[in-house]
Formats: structure tokens, C-alpha cells, sequence
């Protein structure tokens, strides 16, 4: 892999990005390397939303050559996709007391609001409207939706300020944001999910029954899916204070069944309502969340 | 069900160590602040129920390993119908041995340890059965057959027992069970068994290597224990090595023994003689100390004593008591008549002084008064010119009156030893050829050489004599000793009640070779105190051993045994006198004359500390693998009767336990079940 893009690879890597304070800086990296990273791949069909361009090739079509470039500068540019946009995009971001859970240096809920952010980042450079939303058992913050360049700040500030919270109660909150927000558009929301996944899936409904596109970035702790955890373990429930002694060694099997009937009861409901189902880690890159979130916007078209 | 060794019992308590190794091992657990234990207390609940189930089972089966292999160590014995399981049953071939030694003896309670072995015996035979191959061996140091039979029939085997009592001998553990092995080995019978009856002294079981009997043998050990108490011992008893004599004392060595570890012990010890008390002497010892006594004792009459050391009773009488005999000799008085070598005979006739047995009396020839003969039990003539001639009419005077005379034949006594010899006996110097001459030992040793050996006479013969004189008139049946040519060179002549003994050597440094020879000595001291028997001082056997001494050609010997019994015993040069089974005194009688008297004590060297082997350290030494031991409680025959009756069940259990372990390995080996951490 060459340096520079091994260097933008690094930014899309959860682990590295949390390092840094800056959360404005941090989304601009993230997307910059994923932008970066999509130019020299094979997805460039994904990439329609964006002002592109590179120089002209010998041979290849006129039809998308900027001749306003070429006015400018002398040269010839390929201007490969320009689009306009319209869409209301709200990020739902879950800030419950779970979401603090982390077993290898990046808690779920600091993913998530570098997703947040970088998802944000994007749909603003796209000319998209962008709102947030951060709840735990109800909603903490809103912030309507902008397409504006200032409203980047102003959601890059609230995630850089968000911390974990009180205990879950997602679907409660899912109606109330689905009777809020009125006007159709994408919904994506950042959440562990741990709540029952019918009550659950019946919030989710509730948005699709107003119209809206959604977008699911399950998030979990990759411990979460394993329980790999070595000896015995005192567990305390982050969100209730309950204590459980156990044998991992001894449960994880079990467990790593019950939790995946959990995701994949998830992934079959949300698919049966149309709803984008992304199981996330918080070790995976960003570019996949941010790929998801492309390619549901392309089929949005 | 029972068990051959019920204390491994105790080893069921170690079934319980996984449960507390369970209960109390502590692990490290950290502490994990989880996002949510929804999945975690469902899956926890899932599956620890079905972990712990498993976890159960795995105890239980280590448990119940363990359990198994204590049940397999205590050797569990089923009966009834599920004994009919196992292999096992039919006609055995069993072989009781009763210890009956010494120690056997020990007094409690509950009578002697001997009557509460002969009821165990007795016990045994009542759950023998009459199919049953039996021998009942009963042993000491010696082993004997008290009944043996192929069909048992406990009737007369019990009638023999009544009336036994223990002996005075020690014990030899490994003997009888060596023997009862052979018995046992012998028989055609597979199942055999082996009880021992014994208190298991520890002496008794030998030295040597362990033993190993290459045939299966189920061995009871049934000790009988005496109830603790006091217990010291006349341990030993030394009597002087020198001759002892009439008027004066003799010194005792008693050695007394406090076996007890714990127990101060006080007696008086008494000496006896001939049944008289004549010291008494009050001893302390403290626990565990020996004490050696020296006591002196006057020797009031000659001949054979019998003398005992003997300390008030204690719960083992055998060691309480020690016999002695002593030698107590007259002195003989010799009158010595010599010349200016008599050097040379006082050297051969008094070596030890006034500690010898002869008072010896030195004058020259010409100063002999009768007083001298009327004092002197022998007259030695020596070498030089020779008696004056008044001076020989009193000593044929003296030999006929019964005296005894012991005269060197040597150049000019031609004319004494014709005289003395009642004119019969003629010597001539000078006539002869001269030659050297030199000893014949004889076939057979003359009864007044008996006190030397085959190899002293070869040793005489073949020192070489000068001058040689030609002597006649000495009847063969009178000569004591000839040289290789037939001239005499010793020889006897009886005159009236006295003796007259004639050698012919020069026992002045001209003798030469003979006069330097140890056998100088005795032979000139033979002569004059006439006797055959060397015997200086009582000698001391053990009960059941046997010594040998020279004997007379001619003698009537007869050997009376402790307890009064007598046997006439075979003199061929030796007599060999058995010691008996009891202790006392032995006799050695020549016609009415007592010749030889030996003391006949136990040996209580060994046993008199009552030091008893456990059975473990029995079995061990014995050389026995498959043993129980079986006390004299009251489910003995129980015992007895279920282990010969029942089955033992120890191999299918240890079969079992290690079943269980491989099942026990199998599950803990499933990857669910391995630990970390």
C-alpha cells in the first residue's frame, strides 16, 4: 500500500481518530480519506453526490469536461459526477449509559459520534439539510435541520460535548423523534439497541410510517459479540448497577447465540420494514458505515 | 458387609477433599463494568445450570473415586448372596501358629499372654471348617506340630491345647512362618491361610532380607499385647574366669536391666547357693537404666555349686531369675624335691601363683622331712642326684599310704624308679644306641592325655628327645605314652592306695624342645593332680542349645537334665550335653561323681524388653503381602468367618475407582469444562 494512502487509511481506523480532541477536524479526516480512498476503487458509481474532478485522459468522452476549470487554469478537467441535493437527513444518536461500554479503547458512544460527525460532515459537503438528535430514555438534544456550512459547527460542538447518560428507552424516544419530525427524509440512527427488538422495530416503523428512509448503525463492542473474556468476571451492568459473577469461558457459547438470534432478529425485522440494517463494531473502519450510508443515499435518488 | 482392615476407614474422610477444594478455592475475579447483562444472566442461568449439573457429576465422581479406593485400602469382605459375585470359596488350607516363647509369659489381668493366645486359637478352630486342610504349628525358637490333619476336626487339636504352657525359649518368627509357608506351599488346596498367634516381639522376627513367598496366602496377624507394668531383668550373671577355691571368694558380675521406659523400678536381689540365700542386696534402677552389680560370695565347700541371681517377680518371671554353677576346687599340695633346676617344674607345676590349684612346696633333696609328706597330697621328684635312700623308703611309705608321685626319670635315677615302681620297672642310661627319639601319638589318646587335644599329641610327637634309656618291666596297660619304638616314655605303677607316675625327660633346661613346649605345663600338672577333667568353672548354655566336651574312655556317664530327666549320652572323645528345654541345672555324671555341672538359663537377651512389632512392621519384615490384622475384640470371629466366608471386593473397587476416574477425565476434558483464568 502506498505511504499516503496507508497515512488516509489510518484515519478511518476508530482507534486512531478517538485519539484526537477536534471533532470538526476529525470528521473532515475521516471523510477526506474515505473520499480519497473511494477514488481509487472500484466504487465510483456510489460516488455521484460529490464535485469531483481530475484531468482530462486522452480519448476519453468531452461530455464531462468543466469548461469552467479549463477557463480558469488552462487545462483540462474531468468533472466526474455534480449533483444537487435536497435531502433532510436527521442523525439519531443514543447516548444511554450502555453506550459507554469499551474493551479496547473506544467506547460505542465515541464511535458513534465520530460517525455522527462524519456523516455529517458529508451530508453538509453534499448541500444536505442535517439535523441531530442525542437521547437516552428521552430526547437531550435537538438541532433542527441545516444544510448550511455553520451547521456543521454547531453539530460537530454538541457531539464533542456528548457523554454518556441515564439507562436506554429507545423506543419510547423513537415515537416521540417520529412524531417531531415531520418533514420526510433520512432517518439514521447510531444505537446499541438494547432494548427488546420488537419495541424496537415498532419505533422504527413509526418513521416509516411518516415516509422517512432509514438507516440502522447497529453498534456494539466486538466484546459484546464475543464475551471473550479470560477468568472469572464480576460483571456490572452499566445502566442498572446489577452484578453478575460468571465464568465467561463457560457462558460464551450460549451467550454468543443469544446474541446473535438478538442481531439477527433485528436485521429480519428491519428488513421486512425496509429499513437499512448495519451491524457496526467498534473496531470497524468508518468507511463501511460511510459506505452504507452512500449507498442507501444513491438508491434514494 | 465387613472390613479385614477397618482403620483404612478412616481414609473415607479424604472423599471429602474435591468438595473442599471446591468449597474454598479461591480464584481472582476482576471486575468488569459491562454495557448490559441481559444476554449475559440468561446465557449465565442457561448455561451454568447444565455446567453445574456437570460440575456435580464430576465431583461426585471424584469423590466417589476416592471413597472407593479408601473402601479398597480397609479390604471389604462381602457375604451372602452377592459374595456368590465374586470368585472365591471351597476347602482352604490354613495354618495356625501359636507363639508360645518366653515372653508368651507375661502375667496381667487376664492371665498370660500364652492363655489369651491359646483362647484365640481356639476361636480360630471354631471357624474353620471340616473340609478345611489344618496344621497348628506351635513355636519358639524351635517349631512343632501340635495337630495336622486333612480333614479338620477341632476336637483333639483343642484337647492339646489345654495343658500347654510357654516355654523357656525365645522366639523365631520368621522360622515358623517360613515353615508354615512350606506346609502351606505343599498343599494341593489353592485358598490358603496363615494366622499367627503372637505378641510379635520384635526380636523374633531376625535380621536378613525380607523373604518372599511366591504363592497367594491370606495372612491374619492377631497380636496379643500384655497390659503395660513394670518389667526388669537379671540380664546376666559372670562367674570368675579363674579357679576358684574352698575358704575363698568368688566374684559375681550381675548386670540388672530396667526395660520399663516410663517405671522406676526397686527390688532386693538375692543370691543363692546350693538353695541358700546367702546375699541380699536392695537395687534401684531408674526408667530404662542397666546396672551392673559386683558381688563377692565365700566358697565354703569344695566341689559343684549351684548358685542363682534372682529379683522379686514382675509381669515376666522368665527374666527374673539367672542360675550359675562354680567350680569350687581343693588345692592340692605338692612337694617339690629337685635339684638346682627347679625352676623349670615350679614354672609347670604352679604358672598362676597362689591362684592356682596347687600349693606347691619347694625343697632340695637332701631336706626332706616327713612333716613335708604328712602336708603333701603329691610328691614331684625332679632332676639332680636324687632322693638319699632313707629319704625313698618314706616316699614308698608315701605312695603306698595312698599319696601320688609324679618322677622324672633322668640319668641316676635309675635306682628311685626301680624302688617306686615295686621293683618292677628298669631303666638303663647309656646302654642304648643313643639315638633321638621322638613320640607316638597313638591312635587313640590314653584317658590321662585327654585333656589334649588330637593336634596338641601330633604336636608332641614330633619333638625329638636325646638319649633314649632302655626301660623294662612297665606292662603295656600301664604306659601312658610310648616313643615311636615302643619304649615308654610315661607310665603309671599302682602302689597300695596310691599312684606312682614315671616320665622319662629331663625337665631341666637339658630338656630340651619339650620343656620350652606349651604342653609342658598342663602335662606335669595332669600328673600330679591325676584328674581327666580340665573343667575349671561352671559354664553357662542356653535353654534348647547343646555343648560338647571331652570325655573319658571308660567313663559312666550320665546327663541329668533340668526338671530331674537323665540319658546316658555317647562319650566317643566328646560328650555332647543338650542344654534342655527348661532352665536349671545340667549334670554331668561319672558314675555317682558329678563331673561337670552347666547353668541353663533363657535367652533373655533379646526378648526380656517386650518390644512388640506393629502389624504393618511385621507384615513387613515377614515378607507377608496380603495380611489384616485382627485384634482380640469381640467381632474376631465375625471377622474371621466373613473374610473366610465373604469375598473380598478390594480389586473390583480400585476396577471401579478407576473407571470412574477415566469418566471423570472424559467429561472434565470436554472444552466447555476446561478452566481458565
Amino acid at each position: 500500500m502506498p505511504p499516503e494512502k496507508a497515512q488516509i487509511n489510518e484515519f478511518l481506523r476508530p482507534e486512531t481518530v478517538s485519539r484526537l480532541a477536534n471533532m470538526d477536524l476529525l470528521a473532515r479526516l475521516i471523510v477526506e480519506g474515505f473520499i480519497a480512498g473511494l477514488h481509487r476503487s472500484p466504487y465510483h458509481g456510489f460516488s455521484v453526490e460529490f464535485a469531483e474532478y481530475r484531468q482530462y485522459d486522452d480519448g476519453e468522452s468531452t461530455r464531462n469536461i468543466d469548461w469552467k476549470i479549463f477557463a480558469k487554469t488552462d487545462r483540462y478537467y474531468t468533472r466526474i459526477f455534480e449533483d444537487e441535493t435536497n435531502l433532510k437527513a436527521t442523525l439519531l444518536l443514543d447516548r444511554s449509559a450502555s453506550m459507554g461500554f469499551e474493551s479496547g479503547g473506544v467506547t460505542k458512544l465515541r464511535y458513534g459520534t465520530l460517525l455522527c460527525a462524519a456523516l455529517a460532515y458529508l451530508m453538509i459537503k453534499q448541500r444536505d439539510a442535517v439535523g441531530l438528535a442525542v437521547f437516552d430514555e428521552r430526547i437531550n438534544t435537538m438541532i433542527p435541520h441545516r444544510s448550511v456550512r455553520r451547521q456543521l459547527f454547531h453539530l460537530m460542538k454538541t457531539l464533542g460535548e456528548t457523554v454518556p447518560g441515564a439507562k436506554t428507552e429507545i423506543s419510547g424516544t423513537l415515537h416521540e423523534m417520529a412524531e417531531r419530525i415531520r418533514r420526510k427524509g433520512l432517518i439514521v440512527l447510531v444505537s446499541d439497541l438494547f432494548d427488546e427488538p420488537a419495541r424496537i422495530i415498532n419505533g422504527l416503523k413509526h418513521f416509516r410510517h411518516r415516509g422517512h428512509e432509514m438507516i440502522v448503525f447497529h453498534l456494539l463492542d466486538p466484546m459484546e459479540l464475543s464475551l471473550d473474556y479470560r477468568g472469572e468476571v464480576r460483571f456490572v451492568d452499566l445502566e442498572t448497577g446489577e452484578k453478575l459473577r460468571s465464568r465467561p469461558w463457560l457462558v460464551k457459547k450460549e451467550y454468543r447465540r443469544e446474541v446473535g438470534l438478538w442481531a439477527a432478529e433485528l436485521e429480519r425485522s428491519s428488513k421486512e420494514n425496509g429499513i437499512d440494517y448495519n451491524l457496526i463494531t467498534t473496531d470497524t473502519p468508518f468507511d463501511k458505515a460511510l459506505f452504507s450510508y452512500l449507498s442507501k443515499r444513491q438508491r434514494m435518488r | 458387609m465387613n472390613f479385614l482392615n477397618p482403620l483404612f476407614l478412616a481414609l473415607l474422610a479424604a472423599a471429602a477433599i474435591p468438595l473442599v477444594i471446591h468449597l474454598f478455592s479461591r480464584r481472582r475475579v476482576r471486575e468488569v463494568r459491562f454495557s448490559t447483562l441481559r444476554f449475559l444472566a440468561l446465557s449465565d442461568r442457561r448455561s451454568m445450570r447444565r455446567i453445574n449439573l456437570r460440575r456435580l457429576i464430576l465431583l461426585a465422581l471424584r469423590m466417589a473415586a476416592i471413597a472407593l479406593v479408601a473402601l479398597a485400602f480397609a479390604r471389604p469382605v462381602i457375604t451372602g448372596g452377592p459374595a456368590a459375585l465374586f470368585p472365591g470359596g471351597g476347602p482352604r488350607a490354613a495354618c495356625v501358629l501359636l507363639d508360645r516363647s518366653y515372653s508368651m509369659g507375661v502375667g496381667g489381668g487376664g492371665g498370660t499372654v500364652f492363655e489369651r493366645a491359646k483362647k484365640q486359637v481356639e476361636r480360630i478352630a471354631s471357624v474353620l471348617g471340616e473340609e478345611d486342610e489344618v496344621t497348628i504349628l506351635l513355636f519358639d525358637g524351635r517349631r512343632e506340630k501340635l495337630y495336622e490333619g486333612r480333614r479338620f476336626t477341632p476336637g483333639p487339636a483343642l484337647d492339646m491345647l489345654g495343658d500347654l504352657e510357654p516355654s523357656h525359649y525365645g522366639t523365631d518368627l520368621r522360622g515358623a512362618v517360613d515353615d508354615a509357608m512350606s506346609i502351606l506351599g505343599a498343599s494341593r488346596i489353592g485358598a490358603k491361610e496363615l494366622y499367627i498367634v503372637s505378641d510379635f516381639q520384635r526380636g523374633g522376627a531376625g535380621g536378613g532380607g525380607t523373604r518372599r513367598y511366591d504363592f497367594p496366602v491370606r495372612t491374619f496377624l492377631m497380636p496379643i499385647r500384655p497390659e503395660p507394668g513394670p518389667n526388669a531383668a537379671v540380664s546376666s550373671v559372670l562367674t570368675p574366669r579363674a579357679a576358684v577355691h574352698r575358704s575363698e571368694t568368688a566374684r559375681l558380675v550381675v548386670t540388672l536391666v530396667n526395660h520399663s521406659p516410663e517405671m522406676a523400678a526397686k527390688f532386693p536381689v538375692r543370691v543363692a547357693l546350693d538353695g541358700t540365700v546367702v546375699i541380699e542386696r536392695e537395687i534401684d534402677l531408674g526408667p530404662g537404666a542397666a546396672r551392673t552389680e559386683r558381688i563377692d560370695i565365700p566358697m565354703e565347700r569344695a566341689g559343684w555349686i549351684r548358685g542363682e541371681v534372682s529379683k522379686s517377680g514382675d509381669r515376666l518371671a522368665a527374666d527374673d531369675r539367672r542360675y550359675f554353677s562354680i567350680l569350687v576346687r581343693e588345692k592340692v599340695k605338692v612337694l617339690l624335691l629337685s635339684g638346682a633346676d627347679s625352676f623349670w617344674l615350679e614354672q609347670a607345676l604352679s604358672p598362676e601363683g597362689t591362684e592356682g590349684d596347687i600349693s606347691l612346696r619347694s625343697k632340695g633333696w637332701g631336706e626332706l622331712v616327713t612333716a613335708d609328706l604328712e602336708w603333701a597330697d603329691a610328691v614331684v621328684l625332679g632332676t639332680g642326684p636324687g632322693p638319699r635312700e632313707a629319704d625313698i623308703g618314706l616316699l614308698e611309705g608315701f605312695v603306698t599310704g595312698g599319696g601320688r608321685i609324679l618322677a622324672f626319670v633322668t640319668e641316676g635315677a635309675e635306682e628311685r624308679v626301680w624302688r617306686l615302681s615295686g621293683k618292677k620297672a628298669r631303666v638303663s642310661f647309656g646302654k642304648g644306641s643313643g639315638a633321638w627319639g621322638s613320640l607316638d601319638p597313638g591312635a587313640e589318646a590314653p584317658p590321662f592325655l585327654s585333656p589334649f587335644g588330637r593336634e596338641d599329641l601330633e604336636s608332641l610327637s614330633r619333638v625329638r628327645f636325646a638319649r633314649v634309656p632302655e626301660i623294662g618291666g612297665v606292662p603295656p596297660e600301664e604306659r601312658l605314652m610310648s616313643y615311636r619304638d615302643g619304649t615308654p616314655f610315661m607310665w603309671k605303677t599302682a602302689r597300695g592306695e596310691g599312684l606312682a607316675i614315671f616320665a622319662v625327660f629331663d625337665p631341666g633346661p637339658r630338656g630340651g624342645d619339650f620343656v620350652l613346649s606349651p604342653l609342658f605345663l598342663p602335662l606335669v600338672q595332669q600328673a600330679v593332680t591325676a584328674t581327666d577333667d580340665g573343667a575349671a568353672a561352671g559354664e553357662g548354655a542356653l535353654v534348647g542349645s547343646q555343648i560338647s566336651r571331652k570325655g573319658r574312655s571308660g567313663a559312666d556317664y550320665t546327663v541329668v537334665l533340668p526338671g530331674g530327666s537323665q540319658f546316658k549320652p555317647e562319650a566317643n572323645g566328646t560328650v555332647a550335653i543338650p542344654a534342655g528345654d527348661l532352665p536349671g541345672f545340667v549334670d554331668l555324671l561319672d558314675g555317682a561323681e558329678t563331673v561337670f555341672r552347666m547353668a541353663v538359663n533363657p535367652d533373655c537377651g533379646v526378648e526380656s524388653d517386650l518390644s512388640f512389632m506393629g502389624p504393618e512392621e511385621a507384615a513387613d519384615s515377614l515378607g507377608l503381602k496380603n495380611w489384616a490384622a485382627v485384634g482380640e475384640g469381640d467381632r474376631f470371629e465375625a471377622g474371621i468367618r466373613t473374610a473366610r466366608e465373604g469375598r473380598e471386593i478390594s480389586t473390583p473397587l480400585v476396577v471401579a475407582a478407576l473407571a470412574l476416574l477415566a469418566a471423570e477425565l472424559l467429561i472434565a476434558q470436554r472444552k466447555e469444562m476446561a478452566t481458565e483464568g
